[in-house]
C-alpha cells in the first residue's frame, strides 16, 4: 500500500528486509520506536549500537557492508563525535539523528559528508528519520544528469548526489545533455548550469521542454548570476526550480527530493489511469 | 508564464465557452492567429481590436462582461501603453503582450498590476500567450491562502495573487490560516509568512501537512529571515517551495504558477483515473475506493444504506446481433440515462465493466432504493437508442441489498448480485431486493 509521508515521499510499500543497517543510539526511548517503525515500514532488522564499544564490534564481527548507519554525534565511550568520525572515516553513509543543534554544529556535521541530520526535537523526528531512510534506500531508482560546462562544480554536484545514493550522469555541455537525454530515457531529473558556452540552461530547457514534458523530467536550474530576473525567466521557459549559487547542501538536497516526489506521484497517477 | 509541452498543449485542456475577451492588436497575423486559437483551443468568444480607437469605441458600445484582454503594448495610436491604461480604467484585467522588453517597459507594466506579460521575441510566443490566458482564466476558480501578520507585507501579496485571478482568502495569524483551511475546504495553496506571533510558519507547515499530503495542496514559505537555514527547513518540514524576501514578483509568481499546474496535473490525472473510458461515469475502482468510505460513514451515523447491481438484460445477444460498436453505443446511452437521473445525488454511479453497473444509496435502506431503482428499471425501458436504421430498445435487471453491519464491501456486492441473479430469473426486467422477498414472504 503506498502512501505520502510528511515531506511529501511516497512510500511504496516496498520492503529491504535485507539491508544491514546500523543504529547508534544510546536512549532506550528512540532506539525501540525506531527499530519498531523501520520493522513495520520496511521489515528491516536494525542492529542497535548502545555504546562505542559495541559500534566498533558491529562493524568488526560480520563482513556483510554496513549499507546505511543512523548516528547519534555522542555515545557513551564517544562523548566527543567519535562514534561520527569512526562512521565517516570507514564511508559508511550516516544520517545523524541528534538532540543538539546549533549551525556551528552544523557547518561541522555538513563538512562530513554525511547523507543528511534529522533533529529529535519534535513529535515528527521518528517519521522524519523514517522518511530519510527511505529516500536512502530508493534514491538509486532516480536517474539524475547533471550539465555543467566547469569540471569542478560538475564533480561537487556529482559526489554530492552519489552520496545521497542517486544515479548520476553528468554532462559538460548542452549538446552532450541533449545527447544523453536521447540515450537514457530513464533521466528523471536534470540539474543545469545557467551559463555555458554553447547552449545556456535557458536554451536547454526551451529545447527540451518542446518534447519532453515535466511529467516525463523535472529541471532544476542553477546559477551564479546576479540577475534576479533569471529565475523568472528560467521558469518560464518550462524549468520547475531555480536556485542561485552558493546553495546550502540541504537546501539543494530539499528541492531534488521534492521535484523527484512531484514526479514519482504524477507517474504513480498516470499508472493508476492507464490500468483504470 | 507558459509552461512549454506541459498537459494541455495537445489543445485537450478545459474550455471556456461563452466567455469574452479582448484581444487589443494591431499585427493582422497576430491578430488573426490569436482569434483563431483562442476560439478554437479555449471556447472563448474574442473582441479584436487593432488600435486605441477601436477599443475605446468596443468598451463604449458595451464595456460589459469581458473577463480579460490581451494588450500589445504599442499601437500606432497608443506608442506608450494608453491602450493598457484603458483596460484597467475599465476594471478588465490584462495580460500584456509585447515586443518590447526593458527594466523600465517591466516596471511600467508591473505598476499596473497586469495578469502577466509576455514576450513576443521567440517562437513559442503565441504558445505561451494562449496558454497564459488559460491559466488566468483557470485561476479563477482556485482559492488561495496568504497568512501574514503584518498587514502591509500580506497586501503586497493578497495583491499579486488577486492580479493572478486567484480567489484569495487572508489569515493574520497561523490560528486563523488553520481556522481558514477549516472554513474553505477548496483551498489548494497556502502561501505563509514566517515569523508570525502565535505560530511561526514552519510551525502551521508541519501541522498542515498533518493533514494534507502535497498532492492536495500546496505550501509556500515565504520570509525575510536572514537565517540561510530556513528555506532548507521549510521544505524538510514539507514545504513545496520557499522565497525570501525581498523577491522578485514574476518569480514569486512563476513559482505559484509551477505549483498550481503541479496540481492541476495531478487532478486531470486523478480524475482520469476514476473514470471509465467509454461511458464517462465513475469506474469500478473509483467505486472500491471511495464506495466503502461512504458506508463506513453510514455504519458510524448509525444509518442504513443500500447496494445495487444493475445488468442490461440479454446484452450479449445484442452484441452478436448488431455488432460490438452498437453494443457501445447501447451502453453510453444507458450510462447517460442513469447518470441524469443520478445527476446532483449522493448516490455514487458507476460502471463496473461489461454490461454491469452500481450504484450505492447512502442513507436508504432497501424498501426505498428498491422503490428507486423501479423507476429507473422503468425509465431506461422507455430509452430508445439508435442503431443503423432502426431504435433499439433496451430492458434492465437490479438487485438491491441492505447494508446494515460491519462486512467486506465485497460481501455487499455479492449480496446484491444474488438478488440480481434472482430478478433475472424471475424473468428480467425487474427490481429484486432482500425488501421485495420480506415483502413476498408476509403475502
Amino acid at each position: 500500500m503506498s502512501f505520502l509521508g510528511i515531506s511529501g515521499m511516497q512510500y511504496s510499500g516496498e520492503m529491504f528486509a535485507g539491508a544491514r543497517i546500523i543504529l547508534a543510539e544510546d536512549s532506550n526511548v528512540f532506539t525501540s520506536m525506531i527499530s519498531k517503525r523501520l520493522k513495520e515500514l520496511f521489515d528491516i532488522d536494525v542492529e542497535i549500537c548502545r555504546n562505542f564499544d559495541d559500534l566498533q564490534l558491529a562493524y568488526d564481527k560480520s563482513s556483510e557492508p554496513i549499507m546505511l548507519a543512523i548516528s547519534n554525534i555522542n555515545l557513551p565511550g564517544a562523548e566527543k563525535g567519535e562514534a561520527l568520525e569512526y562512521l565517516v572515516d570507514l564511508s559508511i553513509p550516516t544520517i545523524v539523528f541528534t538532540g543538539t543543534f546549533h549551525e556551528g554544529l552544523r557547518d561541522e556535521l555538513m563538512s562530513k559528508d554525511i547523507v543528511d541530520y534529522i533533529l529529535k526535537d519534535n513529535i515528527f523526528a521518528v517519521d522524519l528519520l523514517a522518511e530519510a531512510i527511505c529516500r536512502f534506500l530508493t534514491n538509486k531508482r532516480h536517474h539524475v544528469l547533471i550539465v555543467d560546462d566547469s569540471a569542478t562544480a560538475r564533480a561537487l554536484l556529482s559526489s554530492r548526489l552519489k552520496r545521497y545514493n542517486f544515479r548520476v550522469s553528468v554532462a559538460e555541455s548542452g549538446a552532450k545533455a541533449l545527447e544523453i537525454l536521447r540515450a537514457n530515457r530513464d533521466i528523471g531529473l536534470m540539474v543545469t548550469d545557467y551559463n555555458m558556452p554553447d547552449i545556456d540552461g535557458f536554451e536547454l530547457t526551451r529545447r527540451i521542454r518542446s518534447n519532453i514534458g515535466s511529467h516525463q523530467l523535472r529541471i532544476i536550474g542553477v546559477s551564479s548570476s546576479s540577475n534576479r530576473l533569471l529565475s523568472a525567466r528560467f521558469l518560464k521557459a518550462g524549468g520547475n526550480d531555480f536556485m542561485l549559487r552558493p546553495f546550502i547542501d540541504e537546501e539543494f538536497y530539499c528541492r531534488v527530493n521534492q521535484n523527484l516526489d512531484t514526479l514519482l506521484q504524477i507517474q504513480t497517477m498516470k499508472r493508476e489511469r492507464a490500468v483504470a | 508564464m507558459a509552461f512549454q509541452a506541459d498537459f494541455n498543449r495537445d489543445g485537450s485542456g478545459p474550455r471556456f465557452g461563452g466567455q469574452k475577451i479582448l484581444l487589443i492588436e494591431d499585427s493582422r497575423m497576430f491578430s488573426a492567429v490569436l482569434c483563431h486559437r483562442f476560439q478554437t483551443e479555449l471556447g472563448l468568444n474574442v473582441k479584436s481590436c487593432s488600435s486605441l480607437k477601436a477599443l475605446q469605441d468596443a468598451l463604449a458600445q458595451d464595456g460589459q462582461g469581458y473577463t480579460m484582454a490581451v494588450v500589445d503594448l504599442n499601437l500606432p495610436d497608443s506608442p506608450y501603453g494608453e491602450a493598457l491604461d484603458c483596460t484597467i480604467e475599465h476594471n478588465i484585467p490584462a495580460i500584456v503582450f509585447t515586443a518590447t522588453f526593458d527594466i523600465a517597459t517591466r516596471n511600467r507594466i508591473l505598476e499596473r498590476n497586469v495578469i502577466d506579460y509576455v514576450l513576443k521575441d521567440n517562437e513559442f510566443a503565441l504558445d505561451n500567450l494562449v496558454a497564459t490566458v488559460r491559466r488566468a482564466i483557470l485561476n479563477r476558480k482556485m482559492r488561495v491562502l496568504v497568512a501574514d501578520d503584518v498587514p502591509s507585507a500580506r497586501q503586497v501579496l493578497v495583491d499579486l495573487l488577486k492580479a493572478q485571478q486567484y480567489m484569495v482568502v487572508e489569515a493574520t495569524s497561523g490560528l486563523e490560516a488553520l481556522a481558514a483551511l477549516e472554513a474553505y475546504s477548496d483551498i489548494e495553496l497556502v502561501v505563509t509568512d514566517h515569523h508570525m506571533p502565535d505560530m511561526t510558519g514552519y510551525e502551521l507547515t508541519r501541522r498542515i501537512r498533518h493533514r494534507f499530503g502535497s498532492d492536495r495542496m500546496r505550501v509556500i514559505g515565504i520570509s525575510s529571515s536572514n537565517d540561510r537555514l530556513l528555506s532548507a527547513s521549510f521544505l524538510k518540514a514539507g514545504a513545496s517551495d520557499f522565497v525570501y524576501r525581498p523577491f522578485v514578483a514574476e518569480e514569486l509568481q512563476c513559482r505559484i504558477a509551477n505549483n498550481v499546474e503541479t496540481l492541476t496535473q495531478m487532478k486531470q490525472l486523478r480524475a482520469a483515473a476514476a473514470c471509465d473510458y467509454l461511458t464517462g461515469l465513475h469506474n469500478r475502482r473509483y467505486f472500491y475506493d471511495y464506495g466503502p468510505k461512504v458506508v463506513n460513514e453510514c455504519l458510524r451515523q448509525k444509518s442504513l444504506s443500500s447496494v445495487a447491481i444493475l445488468d442490461i438484460d440479454h446484452f450479449k445477444r445484442l452484441n452478436d446481433t448488431y455488432g460490438h460498436e452498437i453494443g457501445d453505443e447501447v451502453l453510453k446511452a444507458v450510462a447517460n440515462r442513469l447518470a441524469v437521473i443520478f445527476e446532483g445525488s449522493d448516490n455514487l454511479l458507476s460502471r463496473l465493466g461489461g454490461e454491469e453497473f452500481a450504484i450505492l444509496f447512502p442513507m436508504m435502506d432497501s424498501a426505498a432504493a428498491t422503490k428507486l431503482c423501479d423507476e429507473v428499471r422503468s425509465d431506461i425501458s422507455r430509452l430508445k437508442v439508435a442503431a443503423d436504421d432502426e431504435e433499439l430498445s433496451v430492458t434492465i435487471s437490479i438487485g438491491v441489498a441492505e447494508i446494515s453491519g460491519y462486512e467486506t464491501f465485497e460481501n455487499y456486492l455479492n449480496a446484491a448480485d444474488q438478488f440480481l441473479y434472482m430478478a433475472k430469473h424471475k424473468g428480467r426486467n425487474q427490481v429484486y431486493s432482500d425488501a421485495r422477498m420480506t415483502e413476498e414472504a408476509a403475502q
